[in-house]
């Protein structure tokens, strides 16, 4: 090879050498560290986020087909600024001075502010403090176009309770650990949705590119829109109806409670307390009581009103003629007790048919129902076996109902326990000496005015899907409690007793049953007084003439500071709402 | 310029001369580029793809970085469509209480005109 062959040998093989450098370089980048690099690139460019799921939002029903909001979400903010980019850049570069970014978002956000500002300049390294949290639409619009660098917001969302303080313990609310009350803790299971997740590569301003194999798209599963089957205008009537209630007595009642529901479905129709509460700010109220829904939660002593729950039974069981009489003599001894009928019934002593007995709520009418139960003159074991499995089995009472709501069961001292005696039973004709809830008394209630069919009380009505009701579907009666004649009987003694409780008041023309009871309440030794009782009304309306069943259910309590009659208390409630609902439900009299 | 050029096919005899490859000329450019300039055309070449390809990117980007901006849009305006709901459903149900608080102011005191039973 001549010299210049060589050179050129030499510089190829020169080239040649550099190239296999680089080669061996490249190899070992992109091959050995393959998968480093390739993590180290996909942190850089990858990003994960997690898409919220909204909460399901509750209705009320509005009318039989439309629906108004009881529980809706709200988009909040929350307004924070970076301390360590506005002190290192203030006054420079388009950043406000410190100064300039507190007052004017101190203009914006006026007691929304949180955060005291000495504290937020405090620590200079900080690049992130919340200023303001939960801040509405419109105020974060005004700071957004502000365009003040260095302040940043992130969105969140809150419960708006649009009726305000109507339905607050029906609807209840829930906390940032999950626990709650009402409708918005029983169903949370349905109310929350499922998160889903967004991975995806990312430019350098973090736009996601939609190109790419690294791209997983998990959509989040919103909670279910649900619709109760309380109506919103039956519910702002008796939330109504017992504000006033209460203010007018002047501290005499200490709480109210009512409910109205559809006997021949179950539906619930409306469910109020009061005192009430504010559900968007639960947290200011001192007494943790105001939040539980007295209607299904507080089982207590219901009195007088249960005592068709007897009457019904033995005339079930063909152990009781209405029309029979008996000697009342205005009490009555079982075992070692002298039972008394209520003050002031002395002028009904004498003899007298068992449908004026109930008419007037003697206690000895009923306590003599009980001993047709059994062998006429006493109260058997097996009179009390008899009344207990109507109580229970037939009637639902002194357990769960299994509305969708939380609820208590309350308690039936069976005659098998030592409790269950002769005493007991006589008491529990006239509905003391047991606890039930609201909601049971009034569904078994409905079963012996409906003629005859017990219905689990429920609270939804359906879904709202894409602007629509999808109802639930409607769930047939779950037994007999009465038979048709029994529950025929019932109405007609019923509306008897109406007849000469504030019947008068009634509007014309419509058919009403009612039963009123007056409870006495436990001292503080145990024994029962009637310094405090609890009056209550339980009724139905709108039972037309040819055999149409009554179209709703009322039931009121009153738990008094002071003596308070079911007759004179409870029933001027009833009848409010009573007649409130004949005209609402349009239903036409009947007589 | 072009040139005679007799392939060895054609020299050859028999059939085989005739059959189908019928290249008879062979071009020869009058220009002749050596090694690097190969190169250099192959790197302009890789370039010219190497941006085709970097602009269709690019593109794409600039499509998520717009879809990105419309659903930022998007997501205020229905922000601020839930607040509207919002206030709207607070009016409308404010309305409805005033409605049924004149309605049962208009009702009379049903606690008259009844007999009353002791219970």
């Amino acid at each position: 090879m001549t010299s210049r062959e060589w050179r050129y040998f030499w510089l190829k093989l020169g080239l040649l050498a550099v190239a296999c450098v680089f080669l061996s370089r490249l190899f070992f980048l992109q091959i050995i560290q393959h998968q480093y690099y390739v993590k180290e690139a996909n942190a850089m460019r990858i990003r994960q986020y997690e898409l919220l799921a909204k909460r399901g939002q509750v209705y009320f029903m509005d009318g039989e087909e439309e629906v108004v909001p009881a529980i809706m979400n709200e988009r909040t903010w929350t307004i924070f600024v970076d301390p360590y980019y506005i002190i290192k850049n203030g006054g420079s570069n388009g950043v406000l001075k410190k100064e300039e970014v507190q007052k004017k978002l101190t203009e914006a956000l006026g007691d929304k502010i949180i955060a005291k500002w000495d504290k937020v300049w405090e620590n200079e390294e900080n690049m992130y403090y919340e200023i303001a949290k939960q801040v509405d639409y419109n105020t974060t619009v005004k700071i957004k176009e502000m365009n003040l660098r260095g302040v940043g917001r992130k969105e969140t969302s809150r419960r708006v309770y649009p009726e305000g303080r109507n339905g607050a313990q029906l609807l209840g609310f829930i906390n940032a650990e999950g626990v709650g009350s009402g409708v918005e803790g029983a169903l949370n299971y349905r109310l929350t949705g499922k998160d889903g997740m967004l991975k995806t590569v990312t430019d350098v301003n973090e736009i996601p590119i939609t190109v790419g194999d690294d791209n997983i798209e998990i959509p989040a599963e919103d909670g279910e829109n649900i619709v109760l089957t309380v109506d919103a205008n039956v519910q702002r009537k008796v939330e109504k109806v017992l504000e006033n209630t209460v203010k007018k007595k002047n501290g005499g009642i200490a709480a109210a409670s009512a409910m109205v529901m559809d006997p021949n479905t179950g539906r619930i129709m409306a469910m109020a307390n009061y005192p009430n509460y504010d559900p968007e700010k639960y947290w200011v109220e001192s007494d943790p009581n105001v939040y539980v829904n007295r209607v299904a939660e507080t089982p207590y002593e219901p009195a007088s009103v249960c005592k068709p729950f007897t009457y019904a039974a033995a005339l079930n069981e063909g152990k009781l003629n209405p029309d029979d009489t008996y000697n009342n003599t205005g009490k009555t001894v079982v075992g070692d007790r002298v039972m008394n009928n209520a003050y002031g019934t002395a002028t009904r002593n004498g003899v007298i048919t068992f449908r004026k007995a109930l008419d007037y709520s003697l206690n000895t009418g009923s306590i003599e129902v009980l001993r047709k139960m059994g062998d006429g003159t006493n109260i058997t074991k097996g009179a009390r076996t008899t009344l207990y499995n109507y109580l229970t089995d037939n009637f639902g009472l002194g357990r769960k109902t299994g509305i969708e709501i939380y609820e208590a069961a309350g308690r039936i001292v069976s005659p098998e326990e030592q409790e269950g005696n002769a005493v007991r039973y006589a008491n529990m004709t006239f509905g003391q000496g047991m606890n039930l809830t609201m909601l049971q008394v009034a569904s078994a209630f409905s079963s012996i005015i409906n003629g005859g069919l017990y219905y689990q009380p429920t609270i939804i009505a359906g879904t709202y899907e894409n602007g629509k009701l999808v109802p639930a579907q409607q769930q047939p009666a779950v037994r007999r409690s009465v038979s048709e004649g029994t529950s025929k009987e019932m109405r007609k003694m019923l509306e008897e007793v109406r007849s000469v409780n504030g019947g008068a008041n009634d509007l014309k023309g419509y058919r009403v049953g009612v039963k009123t009871g007056t409870a006495e309440t436990l001292d503080k030794n145990g024994r029962y007084t009637s310094s405090k009782t609890v009056a209550g009304a339980l009724g139905y309306g709108g039972a037309g003439k040819d055999g149409a069943m009554p179209q709703y259910v009322v039931m009121i309590r009153l738990d008094g500071n002071i003596l308070l009659w079911g007759s004179l208390d409870a029933i001027p409630v009833f009848t409010e709402i009573s007649n409130f609902m004949l005209q609402y439900l349009r239903i036409e009299p009947s007589k | 310029m072009s040139a005679i050029y007799t392939s060895r096919r054609m020299t050859s005899t028999g059939s085989a001369a005739w059959m189908r490859n019928h290249n008879a000329v062979r071009h020869n450019a009058s220009l002749q580029i050596g090694s690097l300039m190969h190169a250099f055309i192959l790197f302009l070449v890789a370039v010219a793809i190497g941006l085709f390809a970097l602009t269709q990117g690019t593109k794409v980007a600039q499509y998520d970085a717009d879809i990105a901006n419309v659903n930022s849009e998007i997501a205020e305006l229905e922000a601020r469509r839930d607040a509207l709901a919002v206030e709207n459903a607070k009016i409308t149900a404010a309305a409805a209480n005033d409605s049924a608080n004149a309605v049962a102011a208009a009702m009379t005191d049903a606690n008259t005109n009844a007999e009353f039973v002791k219970d």
